[in-house]
């Protein structure tokens, strides 16, 4: 019997007896091509076997515990449609009231940056200060824990590369599975002025400062 | 729409894949953020072993854990905002979004690697040059990285149906070459002549010669 045969018998057994082994302590025992061979098998083996127990003591710590507390930690958006739904607010309220809070209001430019920053199209660190102060106000909270991103946060534009191929490669709805060459399609930009370009950005204007030129 | 029921991690365990990321989008949108990380952690920690046997296909063993940390947070934050839609899928439909994920992600970090490469400067090239020495620096070719899943159902794709039931029983099932061939044979009892141990050691042999032949 190969070392390959030996180390991947040994895997699916301590698998099958529920132990939940760990792929890169037998992957580790072998170089090369061998390494190469055994890891088809075990990824093989592992697509079609029964998800490994549940282990709360080895989930601490583990690279697993940070995949999740990455992806489940909230947005800066999400925290936004938080507070306007414990506030009982439509987001045209919090607009009004947030124009009103920085002595602009009834701008349009607010509205759509305000719709950029709940969904997450725009950067949370380029937005001034004063505009989480005055939406402190508006939700009734503190204004720093408003603007505080997890860790990982990215900027649009900068998603993560799983990410992106995680989301051209979802099930459509309608048909099933879709194939991962599908082309994404993200979601509709609101109605209203785009943010300006670099070359524009000599005629950014007060509202522009505010919510593209950080501190 | 019954209301959401917070359950215990050991019920949860019991869900199949399909079912538990339902209960994740149920806990979501029931606002039980507590119950939709647990559901979460029960999913990433089941497959993140397969995801890493995936990723180390190709890349170095001690970048491994980095890269399938990454798969794992791209798919859970999809799976966060789309959950839905795997609504009635299968275990293969959604442990095979997984593995194209990974396919991807494990391509553009070797792809990355090999742009820093490039800027690296290379004993090779620079021989009379006694400031630049050492070993030359390489990655594999990112346009492989796609190919060990697929170069492994093609190869089980050449074989006839007997050969592939051989090499599903052999890789998935650990069954001894003498239950092999029994299976074989029951499940195909016009087989002539019958599967006998020696030809399951025999299509064994060759389909993992042929894949590895393919993997060198």
């Amino acid at each position: 019997m190969s070392d390959v045969d030996r180390i991947y018998r040994q895997f699916t057994e301590r698998h099958r007896s529920g132990e939940g082994p760990e792929p890169l302590e037998f992957l580790g025992q072998v170089d090369g091509t061998d390494r190469a061979e055994l890891a088809v098998l075990i990824a093989a083996f592992l697509e079609q076997a029964p998800r490994r127990p549940w282990d709360s003591e080895r989930y601490a710590g583990s690279s697993a515990q940070r995949a999740v507390e990455a992806a489940t930690a909230e947005t800066v958006g999400e925290r936004l449609r938080r507070s306007r739904d414990a506030a009982k607010l439509r987001r045209d309220e919090v607009v009004d009231r947030l124009g009103d809070a920085l002595g602009l209001p009834r701008e349009e430019k607010v509205r759509h940056y305000y719709h950029q920053l709940e969904t997450g199209l725009l950067d949370p660190a380029a937005v001034s200060s004063k505009v989480y102060t005055a939406l402190g106000t508006v939700f009734g909270t503190d204004a720093e824990g408003l603007r505080r991103s997890p860790a990982g946060e990215r900027a649009p534009g900068r998603a993560d590369s799983a990410e992106v191929f995680a989301r051209r490669s979802l099930p459509d709805a309608q048909y099933g599975m879709t194939d991962a060459t599908e082309a994404y399609e993200p979601p509709a930009a609101p109605s209203g002025p785009p943010p300006p370009s670099a070359r524009e950005r000599g005629e950014w204007d007060e509202i522009d400062r505010l919510f593209l030129g950080g501190e | 729409m019954a209301a959401f029921r917070r359950r215990p991690e050991y019920e949860l365990d019991d869900l199949s894949d399909e079912k538990l990321i339902a209960y994740a989008v149920g806990a979501r949108e029931a606002g039980d953020r507590e119950a939709e990380s647990t559901a979460l952690a029960v999913l990433a920690w089941g497959l993140i072993g397969f995801i890493q046997a995936v990723v180390a296909e190709r890349v170095p063993i001690k970048e491994v854990e980095d890269v399938a940390g990454d798969v794992v947070e791209g798919a859970l934050k999809s799976l966060k905002r789309e959950g839905a839609r795997f609504q009635g899928s299968t275990q293969a439909e959604f442990r095979g979004w997984l593995r194209r994920i990974a396919y991807y992600k494990r391509a553009d970090h070797l792809d990355t690697k090999s742009r820093e490469v490039k800027t690296t400067i290379l004993p090779s090239e620079h021989t009379d040059d006694d400031g630049v020495w050492g070993k030359e620096p390489s990655v594999g070719d990112p346009n492989e990285a796609l190919g060990s899943w697929e170069l492994f159902a093609v190869e089980i794709a050449k074989l006839d149906p007997a050969k592939q039931r051989v090499v599903e029983l052999n890789v998935f099932e650990d069954l001894a070459s003498r239950d092999i061939a029994d299976r074989v044979n029951e499940e195909l009892p016009g087989l002539d002549p019958p599967m006998t141990p020696a030809n399951v050691d025999q299509i064994i042999s060759r389909f993992r010669k042929d894949l590895r032949g393919k993997l060198d």
